[in-house]
């Protein structure tokens, strides 16, 4: 598909609207991410705003995150996606496509969606399984997923996260389009979108210091 | 009809708009002369830079617009670039990119027979250009001299070129092409109390830490030195010669908050800021029994001759190992192609090369279809990321035809009953020829691009739209040729000042902000002349 200097801006706004980046100057981690920049009480209840079961969505993550992450970076990723979704705010004035003098506002939030998708697969897990999703061994869980993920989502694209039909591919795209990501994909620092010195941007981004693989599936 | 009970604020220099040309004008003016400035501004103000962190992460978070109630609802145009209507007005989102038009801009029509030269050459507006780079802080690397001639250096060192761009720079370069650091208003240094840029790279919409030059910066400056009124929610509706004079006597305005008070602005001499729509459209909103045709009018050319520019853009990946995201918004670029001729018809253009990810994202399903997750997606990703991207684009310039123009549109209205613009954008008959021409050879030039770095053109494509735009008001040497002579002052009324965009005759290939802001500088100087200069030195 062409992409136009006006698709591209556009496909910038909607990636920039993707990766899930809430980081402050000269503080290099992503809260939501790493969790960091909050005390845990506060982003539990920021994570249960969202109505999404923070311990199904880590379930979920086991099996449509790397596995890199180890399973408290799963953990984390989850607990972000979570308070992340309850932050979204509805018929709130996006940014301005280039070139046109459209206004466009923020649709209904998607998390009310993704919690009924949840207890479907709870449903599902139990009716084919007779235990819980949590319960399942991963390669079941990875079955279930799949099937729902290829029932809704049509593309190549990871679509963004807002307008993902399915809570999976909404945190693999919340969780894959992030820069936390593309540092593990490149296995670099790179540091996207986080503020630093721009004298270092002549050097090759140092490597990522190597991580144990998770070793649970 | 406008109510007669109006309030009445006088002042020396009246400024219709708050964006980056008015901006200049008003600082420049403020450091020079004593003159009582005032700013009237239809829109509002903008969120202070405290808040720019935590809006710039909802935009990323959510794509929510970092600069909330930045225009106006009824005033929407149909074909407008942007719907800004604020305090910094375009600039507070743009990218900050400053180059400048090249001196064959300004005389097309000796060098290559095409379109209109310009009552003033480069060289005229060159000591405007360093003065628009030094008021706003434009980091900069000095290109080949016969590509890239100025009279002085940048006033900061250039944005230093990332490991991306360095690598990219010597794949061009081995095509025969030279590149090099974009000039750029985002500061490599601190500078004017701002902070040196830290790559946040996210310049547009909004720099989190105003490394970006943006015109609040100016506008905090001088409000806080009491050096300017600046009036907010303020629509200027009509400008008002005086009887028996053709010298505009006053501005009509209406306060936007309840209950819509009439102001009488009167100022000795009015400055119109409002870029290539609201300029013109003040002038032919002004129409009357003396005027029918609108102030400024009687060659006919309010509104017409809208310029600016269409570009070509694609995607070509390369064998290189890059790093999307080390310095994304930055660029090289080379003024290769708007010198010589490099063509056997009329075509220049700039060409830019920026890192990019496209045709590297993670996906949801591999080129078989086959469904990816979790380590199989990073897998995959892992995979196409080996080999890099490199966007590429070029501006070329387009000649506009009388017919690009703005009228009034009588079936649209604003809340105040006044016709809105309309646009109708039209090429010249020699750019209508060569359009399918000029996009063919820039497709051409991709493609060699590729083969000389051993890559791929991914897809290319062209926007329908011309970008920076201007015209509406063009300068001309004789009242039959333009609306307002070089120094951007009406041809009619004497006391009546056109700034920046609005004034050009051509839209050159190359982004077209700076030029605004040189070409108001230059305005900015004689406008000066009909005031005393100050004692007490500038800032």
């Amino acid at each position: 598909m062409p992409l136009s200097r006006r698709s591209f801006l556009g496909w910038l706004g909607a990636l920039a609207a993707t990766v899930g980046l809430r980081r402050r100057a000269h503080a290099s981690p992503t809260p939501a991410l790493s969790g960091a920049a909050e005390p845990p009480e506060t982003r539990e209840a920021a994570a249960q705003g969202s109505g999404l079961d923070v311990a199904l969505l880590t379930k979920l993550g086991e099996v449509v995150l790397p596995g890199e992450l180890g399973a408290d970076g799963t953990a984390r990723v989850a607990r972000g996606f979570a308070q992340w979704s309850a932050g979204y705010r509805a018929r709130t004035e996006l940014v301005h496509p280039y070139g046109s003098a459209t206004i466009r506002v923020s649709g209904e939030p998607p998390a009310p969606r993704w919690r009924l998708q949840l207890q479907d697969l709870q449903r599902e897990a139990r009716a084919r399984h007779r235990r819980a999703f949590s319960a399942l061994t991963a390669g079941e869980r990875r079955e279930l997923v799949s099937a729902a993920i290829l029932a809704t989502e049509r593309g190549e694209r990871l679509p963004d996260p807002i307008a993902a039909t399915h809570v999976a591919t909404a945190l693999m795209a919340w969780y894959f389009r992030s820069p936390e990501a593309a540092d593990l994909c490149y296995r670099a620092r790179i540091g996207k979108q986080q503020c630093r010195p721009l004298v270092n941007s002549p050097r090759e981004p140092l490597p990522l210091a190597p991580r144990a693989a998770r070793s649970d599936r | 009809m406008i109510r007669s009970q109006r309030r009445v604020i006088e002042a020396d220099v009246c400024i219709v708009g708050s964006g980056i040309t008015a901006a200049m004008v008003a600082e420049k003016l403020a450091d020079e002369r004593n003159a009582r400035i005032l700013v009237v501004e239809a829109g509002d103000e903008m969120p202070p830079l405290r808040d720019w962190y935590g809006l710039r992460r909802r935009f990323l978070d959510y794509g929510e617009s970092p600069w909330p109630r930045d225009h106006l609802d009824d005033a929407g145009v149909e074909g407008m670039q942007s719907r800004s209507m604020c305090v910094g007005g375009l600039a507070m989102h743009w990218g900050g990119v400053t180059p400048r038009f090249s001196p064959e801009d300004f005389k097309t029509k000796s060098l290559c027979g095409v379109g209109e030269d310009w009552p003033i050459s480069y060289e005229d507006l060159d000591p405007h250009y360093q003065e628009a780079e030094v008021r706003m802080g434009v980091a900069g690397e000095q290109g080949p001299v016969e590509l890239d001639p100025r009279g002085k250096p940048f006033p900061m060192p250039m944005l230093p070129l990332s490991w991306n761009l360095d690598r990219l720079k010597t794949w061009v370069a081995s095509a025969g092409i030279p590149m090099w650091s974009q000039p750029s208003a985002k500061n490599s240094v601190p500078y004017k109390g701002r902070s040196a840029c830290c790559r946040n790279d996210t310049c547009t919409p909004i720099c989190p830490i105003g490394a970006k030059y943006s015109p609040d910066a100016t506008w905090r400056a001088l409000r806080a030195s009491n050096r300017v009124t600046l009036l907010t929610r303020t629509l200027v509706r009509r400008l008002v010669p005086a009887a028996g004079s053709e010298r505009i006597e006053m501005a009509l305005a209406v306060r936007r908050d309840p209950p819509g008070e009439t102001l009488e602005l009167r100022a000795r001499t009015f400055v119109l800021a409002g870029g290539y729509i609201w300029s013109p459209h003040l002038l032919l909103l002004s129409a009357s029994s003396r005027h029918p045709n609108g102030l400024s009018n009687r060659s006919g050319l309010v509104g017409k001759y809208l310029t600016g520019h269409r570009n070509v853009g694609g995607y070509i990946s390369l064998p290189i190992r890059l790093y999307p995201g080390i310095n994304e918004q930055h660029s090289l670029v080379t003024r290769h192609f708007m010198r010589r001729p490099r063509y056997d018809r009329y075509l220049r253009h700039d060409l830019r090369v920026w890192e990019s990810g496209v045709g590297k994202e993670p996906r949801l399903r591999d080129a078989a279809g086959t469904l990816l997750m979790g380590d199989q997606l990073l897998a995959d990703w892992r995979e196409r990321t080996q080999t890099g991207t490199a966007r590429v684009r070029c501006y070329y310039d387009v000649i506009p035809a009388r017919e690009s123009e703005l009228t009034l549109d009588a079936s649209r209205k604003n809340v105040w009953g006044d016709p809105l613009p309309k646009l109708s954008w039209r090429d010249a008959a020699v750019s209508r020829d060569l359009r399918a021409w000029s996009e063919e050879q820039i497709r051409s030039l991709f493609e060699t691009l590729a083969r000389a770095g051993d890559g791929r053109l991914l897809r290319s494509s062209s926007d329908d739209f011309q970008d920076h735009p201007g015209g509406g008001c063009r300068m001309g040497a004789t009242a039959a040729d333009g609306v307002v002579n070089s120094h951007g002052r009406s041809h009619e009324h004497e006391n009546l000042f056109i700034i920046g965009a609005p004034t050009m005759v051509s839209g050159s290939c190359a982004n077209g902000t700076l030029t605004f802001c040189a070409l108001a500088l230059r305005s900015a100087a004689e406008i000066g002349q009909a005031f005393p200069a100050r004692t007490t030195g500038g800032h």
